[in-house]
């Protein structure tokens, strides 16, 4: 588990970067949120958050000064890594 | 008998690493909207543009048809216009005489607007907005009222970018608007629900009902919404009244800019 390559890790990213572009934010947000199981320390879904707050926020749906995107995918991948933490199934 | 241990000191030291990178780069984007409020929203809208511009020609446009299928289906679509005018005769009178009379009490028409193509709306959009292909290259400002091509207000303009532009559509949750409904032009405040839909809350022996238009305060009537239905409660003193936008959102194509700013 966790054993991914830059390579394509690379490719990973590139590929959601289109998914955010042509498919609706929730396909996105679901793979995102996959990967954030499935790929060791995804900070990218930051990066990820930033993209579709920049797409279509309003600025009066911002949170402590960022937009929702970037909020979530903050909390999410806090949440998420130390969930991951409390798993043996991680352990290696 | 040995165990997996649940937690080790290089895992503790590796959450820590996650937990102060999300909070300086949440720290750093906060920081970089309060200099540059657009700037993130320029760059990643000037790279995803083109892509969404291609996708709305080859997808809703005409881009894959053949000429000579394409001249056949002009020609019905001006036989089909010619049919509408000659229906829509009657109205065009009526429209042009409320013309006239404004125009001979010193009050013009609205001015000049400019046709957009919708290139992203919900649901693609998780907030109710719609990006539009024309930006600062058409002149668009900041502000500027967007109407469906049957002239209802549906938004406003909130930013402009180089060739493209983001809407805010009325509907979005929590927005408000002065409105007036039905034939008494009751005047209300109407709330923003989502997905072209809206809520008012007004006292309940307010006789407003089904199907009756709501338009906003204004010199030239336009359909805002439609009265979709009236939520009242023997016990409370207020009646909710539900209404939506007279066009559908998630099927809106072609949209018209306003030259002139939206009065706030």
């Amino acid at each position: 588990m966790n054993r991914i390559s830059i390579k394509q890790r690379i490719i990973i990213d590139i590929g959601l970067v289109f998914i955010l572009i042509f498919f609706p934010w929730w396909v996105g947000s679901i793979i995102a949120i996959v990967l954030l199981f499935v790929v060791k320390d995804f900070f990218e879904i930051l990066l990820f958050g930033l993209i579709v707050d920049s797409w279509y926020s309003v600025p009066s749906r911002e949170l402590f000064g960022v937009g929702q995107g970037v909020f979530l995918s903050a909390v999410l991948l806090l949440l998420i890594s130390v969930f991951k933490r409390k798993l043996i199934f991680y352990t290696q | 008998m040995n165990y997996l241990l649940r937690t080790d000191r290089s895992k503790r030291s590796n959450s820590r690493a996650v937990f102060i990178t999300v909070i300086l780069f949440v720290i750093v984007v906060a920081a970089f909207r309060l200099i540059a409020p657009a700037a993130f929203s320029s760059v990643f809208e000037i790279v995803a543009a083109p892509f969404w511009k291609i996708e709305t020609s080859v997808i809703e446009g005409d881009g894959l048809k053949t000429r000579s299928a394409l001249l056949i289906e002009n020609t019905q679509l001006r036989q089909e216009l010619e049919a509408e005018k000659s229906k829509n005769i009657g109205i065009e009178i009526i429209r042009m005489e409320n013309e006239q009379l404004k125009a001979d009490w010193g009050r013009s028409n609205r001015g000049e607007n400019i046709l957009a193509t919708v290139i992203r709306r919900p649901p693609y959009s998780p907030y109710d907005t719609l990006s539009i292909d024309i930006g600062a290259d058409h002149l668009v400002q900041k502000n500027a009222s967007v109407r469906s091509l049957s002239g209802s207000p549906i938004g406003k303009i909130i930013d402009v970018y180089p060739h493209s532009s983001r809407v805010l559509l009325f509907s979005t949750p929590g927005e408000k608007y002065d409105v007036l409904i039905g034939s008494t032009s009751v005047m209300a405040t109407a709330t923003g629900k989502g997905g072209g839909t809206f809520e008012v809350s007004l006292p309940r022996d307010t006789k407003i009902v089904e199907g009756e238009i709501v338009t906003i305060p204004s010199l030239f009537t336009e359909p805002f919404g439609i009265v979709g239905g009236v939520l009242s409660d023997p016990s409370r003193p207020f009646a909710t009244i539900l209404f939506k936008s007279p066009i559908n959102i998630q099927e809106l194509r072609w949209v018209t800019v306003d030259k002139i700013t939206l009065i706030q």
